[in-house]
């Protein structure tokens, strides 16, 4: 019930942008003529606008009617051809009381290319570098070639980060996440979508409609991809560069933000899923994979504050035309038959969400040390079902974190994780994470 | 049957999206006004909160700004004269980076 209601909202959403299209006076302009804008609080703008103005000749003054509007954000004093290295780096330490892994540190260079093509082209990639098991492990995070095709409309192909869900696409490069670690379930071989090889469609339909929502928008990234498959460990996530059946996944997210910083986004991702033979008719069984989410962020002034839920299952079909779950069916996990002891023994479902809260204390003290500190706590779970396997991962996960930021885009993490995982004959453990992250 | 139903409102709506969004453009463009700074300042803070800090505009050069910002502008949804609001103020509050 709830996932029908799930699709229907996204496909509602979907409705709505067919509304707003041919809709009369439903667009309203995004900028209004003379709006006196107050501007209080803006870091590092420690000049006049009149000023700052002055030193811009390609946007021309700020009283000069028109002459920001003529270059239309196009400066001609930049060439055609433009590249930007960017990117982030953080190295670390965990240290857990627990019977895995007791400690280890963590290093990660994660550059990112971006070359530009006027605002035509945009080519876009990121590295992932990091050590594993003494050695060096080098991973294509995503590769990407944007054309923005229209102002509010950028066509996308390649392999890049899953659009499902807020926190693998925004919020995971070190100097973003607000703590050393992911949330349960939304890290490598969790719920959320790592990365989708295809196509994607994706952009902003400004909804403005005078104060205080001037800024009220629908955005939307839509794709179409290879898709996900089943693998030793469960459904893999990650972007496969070839499809291993003729049903692509398809899905998006649409968010609603009726100010900047207010976001409630809808998730929906579903495909086929290829298991190995079934005994009896020596062919493929077949899953069908599909996925909910919802997220909500608020950030304002100080605070972060954020919530994320995604729920995903796989059902076994009889064969492809059919399509009614047929309770019972077995969907292997695994190939194999020593493994056959894993297979799922009806379906398999996963469940994982979490709720954080930051704050920074520049919103309570003009201290020198204390404005740069930033607690956070996050509280998420993972319910997975449909082998012991599965089972055994499904926690409760607590962090309290502090962030002491040396600039913008570098600060130094340290966190306490409590894991209280929900089988009973594994045990708890408490985590005690540092970690010193840059942006660049 | 609501999967199908689903996807068919998803064309639907993808194909209004790529007809109706000239349209915003044009409005954008013709409505543009002298204020561009004080709405990139006031944008800049809202829009690049919504995930990360601030970065101070004397990080980067104009061209770096101007790649940044396209690549935001996708990464974030935003519309394009946000976007182009936001890089008017940053090029021209990072001073001696040009």
């Amino acid at each position: 019930m709830t996932r029908k209601m799930f699709s229907r909202i996204l496909g509602a959403a979907s409705a709505l942008s067919l509304a707003w299209a041919f809709g009369t006076g439903a667009v309203l302009a995004q900028t209004t003529e003379n709006d006196p804008v107050s501007i209080t609080n803006i870091p590092f703008l420690d000049m006049p606008l009149e000023t700052a103005s002055e030193k811009s000749p390609y946007y021309g003054p700020v009283t000069g009617a028109g002459a920001a509007a003529g270059q239309n954000g196009s400066p001609k004093h930049l060439p055609d051809s433009i590249w930007h290295l960017a990117g982030y780096a953080q190295a670390g330490a965990f240290i857990t009381n627990g019977d895995k892994n007791d400690s280890f540190m963590e290093g990660k260079f994660s550059p990112g290319f971006h070359f530009l093509y006027k605002e035509v082209i945009m080519f876009e990639a990121e590295l992932e570098i990091e050590t594993e098991d003494g050695e060096t492990k080098v991973a294509l995070e995503y590769s990407q070639l944007d054309w923005l095709v229209l102002d509010n409309t950028t066509l996308i192909f390649g392999k890049f980060l899953s659009p499902i869900g807020l926190f693998r696409e925004r919020l995971h490069p070190g100097w973003i996440n607000k703590l050393p670690s992911a949330p349960v379930g939304f890290g490598h071989g969790g719920v959320q979508p790592l990365s989708e090889i295809g196509f994607q469609v994706r952009g902003v339909m400004p909804l403005s409609s005078g104060e205080p929502f001037e800024s009220a928008r629908i955005t939307y990234a839509l794709m179409v991809g290879n898709g996900p498959r089943l693998g030793h460990g469960g459904i893999e996530l990650e972007g496969f560069s070839d499809d291993d059946n003729r049903n692509k996944s398809f899905g998006g997210r649409v968010a609603f933000l009726p100010v900047p910083y207010l976001e409630f986004g809808f998730s929906y991702l579903g495909a086929n899923v290829v298991g190995p033979e079934d005994h009896d008719t020596e062919e493929n069984l077949v899953g069908n994979y599909d996925l909910i989410g919802f997220d909500a962020s608020y950030t304002r002034s100080s605070f972060d504050i954020r919530f994320e839920f995604l729920d995903s299952r796989i059902r076994g079909l009889e064969d492809e035309d059919h399509l009614i779950a047929a309770v019972g069916r077995l969907v292997p996990l695994s190939v194999g038959p020593e493994e056959e002891a894993e297979l799922l023994e009806t379906n398999a479902d996963w469940r994982a969400w979490y709720a954080q809260a930051a704050y920074r204390l520049d919103g309570i003290s003009d201290h020198r040390i204390i404005k740069n500190l930033e607690p956070v706590i996050r509280y998420g779970r993972l319910r997975q079902s449909g082998n012991h396997e599965l089972e055994e991962a499904n926690e409760n996960q607590l962090t309290l974190g502090l962030n002491y930021w040396l600039a913008p885009s570098a600060a130094l993490k340290l966190a306490v994780q409590l894991r209280d995982f929900r089988d009973p004959d594994r045990a708890d453990e408490t985590i005690f994470q540092f970690q010193v992250v840059y942006g660049f | 049957m609501t999967k199908k139903l689903a996807r068919t409102f998803l064309t639907i709506g993808l194909m209004s999206l790529i007809l109706a969004s000239p349209l915003s453009a044009q409005q954008d463009t013709e409505n543009a006004d002298p204020m561009q700074l004080a709405r990139g300042a006031k944008a800049w803070a809202e829009n690049c909160a919504r995930c990360h800090n601030l970065r101070s505009p004397s990080d980067l050069d104009d061209e770096e700004w101007h790649v940044s910002v396209i690549h935001m502008r996708i990464r974030a949804n935003l519309p394009k004269a946000t976007a182009d609001d936001i890089m008017a103020f940053l090029h021209a509050s990072n001073r001696d980076q040009k």
